[in-house]
């Protein structure tokens, strides 16, 4: 086989990265090797399969996940205004040649934390040296009267997990007839991506301005603030008119009734918790977030913010050689730059305890953007976790751009193009 | 600036908020790096690990706005830093990464950064340095 | 810190916001010699003072450095580049004509609030500078002497190519490349693309390396 051949047949087997880094070579995967389960392939679990494997050649990793592909949220909202979903999707061949680990298409059952083995939906039992729970939160939908996961997927949309719903939830706002209203409910906090209600708001609040000038966007917010308020509302103020009469946005704040109590799909209503209310041509509830249903199921414990763990590594105390990361993990902020970060402390975590030692010092930066308009208005926030004995420190939170700032508009174009540098990136930092 | 060292701070952020239209995020924390000091060492390696979402695995995004780390020289990487850190002058988003650092992480960073290959992470076959 | 971050509110007056459409992205035509001198011909009338404030306002420092000469290779020195080179760059990241790749994004969006009058006093400010200075201990390559024609004149002269002495190596390179590849086609007049097409990997390193040290 001639040089030009063999490299041609390589990258048609997708195999010409990872033949180029010598990440991996060809591990034997003796019965020996330490057996690391992770179960979920978003961003917390394909960040652990990667990183790990870029420190450490011998372990066998396996990763479940039923689906066959990942759609990433971030950017999702841009979907909305018509960016094509495809940008966003990422399927798993890549990592899995690359960082050579094996795939389970399947949902987990249950986890023996006794045994040290997982049972999936289809029966199929897997034992592990290492277990990594990256499950991603359970959405519940029975704290509002009238809704249920059945209507979150056909009629009253949530699109809190970029895919069908997403694109579905960008039809109904391109079919809303001409002054229509659509709400957007939040629920209460820690979520999924905090500022990512404001921004779909935000975003859509300058799609209407040009497709559907008259139209209106209520947030029924049940929380009393949000991120990047004096941003956002700086922005609307100025785009929007909002606070008066005739704004684009209205937000309603927990304190004045905002949560959602009650929803009717048929009449397309949605009742606030003081009682009012209000109809609507779409509405996009986002649901509360809890930690995944199987760490809960499996007897994990439930603190403030998600299931407790160390933070030392994120194991989980009792368990011994069981990691839990990301939205399910007790930790306020649910990002998945967060969830990436404290993957690669697990994985650093995992290799260490292999190799007899303990665990090294980690820290977790949160350095996350968003945006108030798809092009010229972004911001970012700097956080910084530390710890100590376990337990986690808020070293720094700064939320960018300050309000002295707001009106230099180099800025806010700069900070849009850097919030798309930022997807783009990141998308390649967990996939490629 | 204030100081705050509690674990609990992050209960502060959830407290049940009485006053009309309070916002339950805090705005701004800092905590002097220098705090940390004597804590145990985190890794360059943890470190650089941090920065990958923005400048790529290793620091090797090299066709993006947002600079690659990997392969800048050590005294280069750590003037920036300070400088971002001394704040000197407005940025996007680095002064306020950099602060939260010690001088002993930049330092670390740096050595980290300076030795990975400048070439980009994702690079085909041939590309390779 | 907060008074430094206070800087930037009492900097100049807005200028208006225009944002190109996708179909303005994708047509934006080459530059005809005659449309680039008439462009130049009505090129504003710079401030090297206003262009200061400018480059503060619009933190060209963070990626090209105090005073333009860049930190690292991620971006280029625009320190003693000549002015209307400078306008010009502008306008074509306004333009959307020089883009290469999701590099340029950041710069077709940071210039898409500059008024022509920003863009002239930006670029008189940096034409002011004192270029990078390499060691010097490089030795010619053979091919410089092509590249010397247009390039490496410490001489501001306006309608030539710029000067790429100093200059990042890394940007040589890249811009090269994409020069090459037909990536970028701002010229005007002479093709960059017909001058490098046949320069290899290794002789377009070696050229930058060369002109990084001048």
């Amino acid at each position: 086989m001639s040089q030009t051949t063999r490299r041609d047949m390589l990258k048609f087997l997708g195999g010409a990265a990872l033949a180029s880094t010598g990440l991996l070579g060809k591990s034997a995967f003796a019965a020996d090797k330490a057996k690391i389960v992770i179960i979920g392939g978003g961003i917390g679990g394909i960040t652990t399969a990667k990183y790990l494997r870029m420190i450490n050649k011998d372990v066998k990793i396996t990763v479940v996940e039923p689906n066959s592909e990942y759609i990433f949220c971030p950017g999702s909202n841009e979907v909305l205004l018509g960016d094509p979903i495809a940008d966003f999707i990422r399927t798993y061949d890549h990592p899995r040649k690359r960082y050579n680990f094996d795939m389970v298409a399947d949902k987990v059952a249950s986890i023996d934390y006794a045994k040290k083995s997982i049972k999936t939906a289809g029966g199929t039992t897997l034992p592990y040296d290492s277990l990594v729970i990256s499950p991603g939160p359970t959405f519940v939908f029975d704290d509002i009267e009238g809704y249920s996961q059945g209507l979150a997927e056909t009629k009253i949309l949530h699109a809190w997990k970029a895919g069908k719903q997403t694109t579905m939830l960008r039809d109904q706002i391109r079919a809303m007839p001409q002054g229509g209203t659509m709400v957007i409910a939040t629920p209460s906090m820690p979520f999924r991506c905090p500022p990512a209600p404001y921004e779909r708001a935000s975003f859509l609040a300058g799609w209407m301005e040009k497709h559907n000038p008259k139209a209106k966007i209520i947030i029924l917010d049940k929380n009393p603030g949000f991120i990047f308020q004096i941003q956002y509302t700086k922005y609307w103020k100025d785009n929007f008119g909002f606070g008066t009469d005739k704004a684009r946005i209205e937000r309603i704040s927990s304190q004045e009734g905002g949560a959602v109590a009650k929803v009717d799909a048929k009449n397309m209503t949605v009742t606030n918790a003081h009682g009012d209310t209000i109809k609507a041509d779409v509405i996009n509830i986002i649901p509360t977030n809890q930690p995944n249903e199987l760490t809960v199921k499996s007897g994990l414990k439930k603190v403030d913010f998600g299931i407790e763990v160390n933070h030392h590594d994120m194991s989980i105390d009792g368990h011994p050689d069981v990691y839990l990361i990301g939205d399910s993990a007790d930790f306020l902020v649910k990002t998945g730059y967060l969830a990436a970060n404290q993957a690669k402390v697990v994985a650093q975590a995992i290799d260490d305890r292999l190799h007899g030692k303990s665990p090294g010092q980690p820290i977790y930066t949160n350095n996350c953007v968003a945006k108030a308009s798809k092009d010229n208005f972004g911001m970012s926030i700097t956080d910084t976790f530390r710890e100590r004995d376990g337990k986690l420190l808020l070293a720094q939170t700064v939320q960018d751009p300050f309000p002295e700032e707001i009106d230099n508009p180099f800025l806010h174009h700069i900070r849009a193009a850097v919030s798309d540098n930022w997807q783009r990136s990141f998308r390649r930092a967990v996939f490629d | 600036m204030q100081k705050i060292i509690l674990s609990g701070i992050l209960l502060a952020l959830l407290l049940p908020v009485h006053a009309e239209e309070e916002n339950p995020f805090i705005e701004k924390v800092f905590v002097s790096p220098d705090t940390y000091a004597k804590d145990p060492e985190v890794s360059g390696k943890m470190l650089g690990d941090n920065c990958d979402a923005c400048h790529g695995t290793q620091g090797r995004v090299f066709d993006e706005g947002i600079p690659a780390l990997a392969g800048i020289p050590k005294d280069t990487f750590i003037k920036l830093m300070m400088d971002f850190k001394a704040e000197k002058k407005p940025t996007i988003i680095m002064n306020h990464v950099a602060r939260a650092f010690t001088d002993g992480e930049i330092s670390r960073m740096a050595t980290y950064f300076a030795a990975q290959p400048a070439t980009p992470w994702l690079a085909k076959k041939g590309e390779e340095k | 810190m907060m008074k430094k971050l206070l800087l930037t509110a009492i900097l100049m007056g807005l200028t208006s916001v225009t944002l190109a459409s996708e179909d303005e992205k994708a047509s934006t035509p080459a530059w005809e010699s005659d449309a680039w001198d008439t462009e130049l011909a009505n090129m504003p009338k710079g401030s090297v003072a206003k262009g200061e404030k400018l480059a503060n306002k619009g933190y060209c420092y963070t990626c090209h450095g105090e005073k333009g000469i860049a930190p690292t290779g991620n971006a280029p020195s625009l320190a003693g580049l000549t002015s209307p080179w400078l306008y010009k760059t502008l306008l074509d990241y306004k333009s959307h004509l020089f883009h290469i790749d999701n590099k340029s994004l950041v710069m077709e969006a940071a210039v898409q609030p500059m008024s022509k009058q920003d863009m002239s006093d930006i670029a008189v400010y940096y034409a002011t500078q004192k270029r990078p200075a390499g060691e010097g201990k490089i030795k010619a390559p053979r091919k410089v002497r092509k590249c010397q024609k247009c390039h490496d004149t410490d001489e501001p002269d306006e309608d030539d190519a710029p000067s790429l002495l100093g200059q990042s190596a890394q940007y040589i390179e890249r811009q090269t490349e994409a020069y090459k590849h037909k990536v970028r086609r701002t010229e005007v007049g002479k093709s960059m693309h017909k001058a490098v097409k046949k320069l290899k990997k290794k002789k377009i390193k070696k050229l930058a390396d060369y002109y990084a040290d001048q």
